[in-house]
């Protein structure tokens, strides 16, 4: 028999009394409020899971509230008393620093696995399940978003276009048996001074060059390079996957930050950002790699590729902080992947 | 995710906790009869939260939600809520948190749907997510109406339950029909607007039998709404050069990988910089705008006898406020505990009932309704994590 003082409001009543709680050890409570004793079986009352230090409260059927500080009292009765034993459990976790200590290294353990393998894992799986008109109707909705707000517009240049068709027939020569049916490889061509030599893929097989690249190109090999670079992002599907992982990345950062409300979604958006970019550089290299491969098999060799990531960075400058959060991997790091691929 | 009594957010489940009720008179005028001269003095809130103790409680629902995939959310979140609830003191007594997980979940599962159903048609095609928010806009009102009636029904305070008698046709037209106005008003209308809502809110929740009156002057918030105005209008003004820089960044950052698309150093210093002045900013303004709204609000609340006060101060909100931000998302959420009790004592420090000769009494007459057992309301179990 363990008894405990305490505060008691009867039922829909704001007044307090003092009151007393007798527990047996078979779960059965007796209340003392005013002159009266009300027994109570183990099925009539609830003792609401401790939390922290704050008063322990014990609801009764009859809607009496019954309110203790004395927590060592209700400790000893803990066993036989009626609450919720899952509750009782993340109170024994709660109130040690050990526990929480360790849940804070699993929840960052759990997340940067989750994010390292879950994420690109899922998102591969649906990215392949994803049917091509649905490719179809990303590829053109990036494109009239690139046409109207970016300075892009189509090249007329005969000898722009002549050159790179030249190019772009031969590395889907070379792409050969690899190519998936569904893929509808086509070549873009757009005069975007303000962005400068580029190139790159959309989902549905659309390549889309700019005239400065292909100027920038000292040989076709090098121009096949970056088209198969090209090819492998729609291959393996990197646009898709990466539509879906930036999703389930924003998700879990949102979640991370949620609390600060309707702050999170912009607060999680730099941490994102830079998870995203680590996915956007294991794309790259790989599509690197898909290239490096068949130029070897072709009979170009690597080095095409190689000479164009050369050129292709030529005017980019590196720093320390750039490097950590850039889309792209450094030059060295790419390149080296290559040798590694030229050496097999 | 475990977002408790909105220590950040500025809306209503606070209130909730922040008053006190009114005596047997089932009358919802503030009665003067029994002591006509007696004196308004402060009783004070009280926040007994601690930091080291949240912290614990936090991670390691955290930590469960994440094993298990989620489905831990609904308890993890009501043992947040209790948490601050339990914390909070009126007069030595706390208040009650009643909710109980399984009845939170049905919420937690439409606003799943809803976010899968965003997600999913914005990954289509940027296009597609107009019929969901439609859908979502439609949705709203009512939710906003099952959200207070199950929050109010689930808070107490000595046991007696608070209980919001909103009609749903109001929810309606406070916040889808008054929507449809702004555009019509070049905009003008919205202080006005934000007061209707807090009115549907504040001034249909009871205490028991009591009844709260909310009496606002539009004209204050239009006060409030045009300071902050005035002065969002010159930072950005201000900072348009940063946002430039962040512009620029968009322009080129289309697309699906490009093969040579190294952010620049420029660029990346100021979107970096642009991001932190927009947090800062963006918390300041919201913040600081909702506090002295706050302060507003409470000061023309009331029920029976009793009055409102709270003495936030602005500079010294909004420095909590801002830091609680910075801290936040520099720490990667681990500080989030802190910046929540933090936020929370400073709230609850600055509440005060104003009371007859400084007496609450405790003759507050609750309604007998239809509850589970245990306290439970039967009636209620839909509870959505949205702004309000």
């Amino acid at each position: 028999m363990i008894e405990f003082c305490g505060i008691a409001y009867r039922r829909s009543s704001s007044r307090s009394f003092d009151a007393k709680v007798r527990v047996s050890e078979r779960g059965e409570v007796i209340l003392a409020i005013e002159d009266e004793l009300i027994e109570y079986s183990k099925s009539e009352y609830e003792v609401e899971p401790k939390l922290g230090v704050a008063s322990r409260v014990i609801r009764f059927a009859d809607g009496v509230r019954f309110e203790t500080d004395d927590h060592a009292a209700l400790g000893r009765c803990e066993a036989f008393v009626s609450q919720s034993r899952l509750m009782r459990l993340v109170d024994w976790m709660e109130s040690r620093w050990l526990v929480a200590l360790g849940s804070l290294v699993g929840v960052f353990a759990f997340g940067f696995l989750f994010l390292t393998y879950g994420v690109p894992v899922l998102a591969k799986y649906v990215a392949f399940e994803v049917p091509q008109s649905i490719r179809r109707a990303i590829t053109e909705s990036s494109i009239d978003a690139m046409e109207a707000y970016g300075s892009f517009e189509e090249s007329y240049s005969m000898k722009v276009h002549r050159k790179a068709e030249g190019a772009f027939e031969r590395a889907l020569g070379l792409l050969g048996e690899e190519r998936r049916e569904e893929f509808e490889y086509e070549l873009r061509i757009y005069d975007a001074p303000e962005v400068g030599p580029n190139a790159f893929a959309l989902p549905s097989g659309v390549v889309i060059a700019t005239e400065d690249f292909v100027e920038l190109c000292e040989t076709e090999e090098q121009m096949v390079a970056v088209f198969l670079h090209e090819f492998a992002h729609v291959e393996l599907q990197h646009g898709v996957r990466s539509l879906i992982q930036d999703g389930g990345v924003f998700l879990i950062a949102s979640l991370a930050l949620g609390d600060l409300s309707s702050l999170g979604g912009m607060a999680a958006s730099l941490p994102a950002l830079a998870i995203e970019s680590r996915y956007s550089r294991t794309f790259e290299i790989d599509a690197d790699l898909f290239s490096g491969r068949i130029l070897e098999k072709g009979g170009i060799g690597v080095e095409a590729m190689k000479e164009a990531l050369v050129l292709l960075h030529m005017d980019t400058v590196e720093i320390g902080f750039t490097q950590f959060l850039s889309t792209h991997p450094d030059i060295e790091e790419r390149l080296e992947a290559l040798d590694g691929l030229g050496e097999d | 995710m475990y977002e408790i009594m909105d220590t950040d957010q500025p809306n209503s489940e606070d209130n909730a906790h922040s008053e006190e009720a009114q005596p047997d008179s089932p009358t919802d005028r503030p009665t003067t009869e029994e002591s006509p001269t007696a004196p308004l003095r402060p009783v004070g809130f009280e926040f007994t939260g601690a930091t080291g103790e949240y912290f614990r409680i936090w991670i390691v629902n955290l930590l469960l939600s994440v094993v298990t995939l989620g489905f831990y959310w609904p308890w993890a979140a009501v043992r947040s809520r209790r948490y601050f609830h339990a914390n909070t003191r009126l007069e030595g007594h706390s208040f009650d948190y009643l909710a109980k997980p399984k009845s939170l979940l049905i919420g937690y599962l439409v606003a799943l749907v809803f976010f899968a159903l965003y997600l999913g048609a914005g990954f289509f095609n940027p296009f597609f997510v107009y019929p969901v928010l439609i859908l979502y806009g439609v949705a709203a009102p009512w939710m906003v109406y099952k959200t207070l009636r199950f929050r109010s029904r689930n808070t107490a305070y000595r046991n007696v339950r608070f209980k919001f008698s909103g009609r749903l046709s109001d929810s309606y037209t406070t916040y889808l029909g008054w929507a449809f106005v702004v555009p019509f008003t070049l905009g003008l209308i919205i202080p006005y607007w934000a007061m209707k809502k807090k009115e549907y809110f504040m001034d249909n929740l009871q205490f028991g039998k009591g009844y709260f009156n909310f009496k606002p002057l539009a004209g204050e918030y239009y006060k409030y709404y045009m300071l902050f105005g005035a002065i969002v209008f010159g930072l950005y003004l201000g900072i348009a050069l940063l946002a430039f820089g962040v512009a620029a960044l968009f322009g080129g950052g289309f697309g699906a990988a490009p093969i040579e698309g190294d952010l620049s150093p420029g660029i990346m210093t100021s979107m970096v910089a642009g991001y932190f002045l927009v947090i800062v900013f963006a918390t300041g303004f919201q913040q600081g705008l909702w506090m002295l709204l706050f302060n507003y609000n409470l000061s023309v609340w009331s029920i029976g006898k009793f009055r409102f006060e709270s003495k936030m101060k602005l500079f010294k909100f909004l420095g909590i406020a801002v830091s609680n931000v910075l801290a936040s998302v520099l720490t990667l959420g681990l500080l989030v505990p802190w910046a929540k009790v933090r936020m929370a004592k400073y709230r609850f420090e600055n509440l005060y009932v104003l009371a007859p000769n400084g007496e609450l009494g405790e003759h507050f007459a609750a309604e007998h309704e239809d509850e589970g057992a245990f306290g439970e309301a039967a009636t209620d179990f839909m509870d959505f994590e949205i702004g309000l």
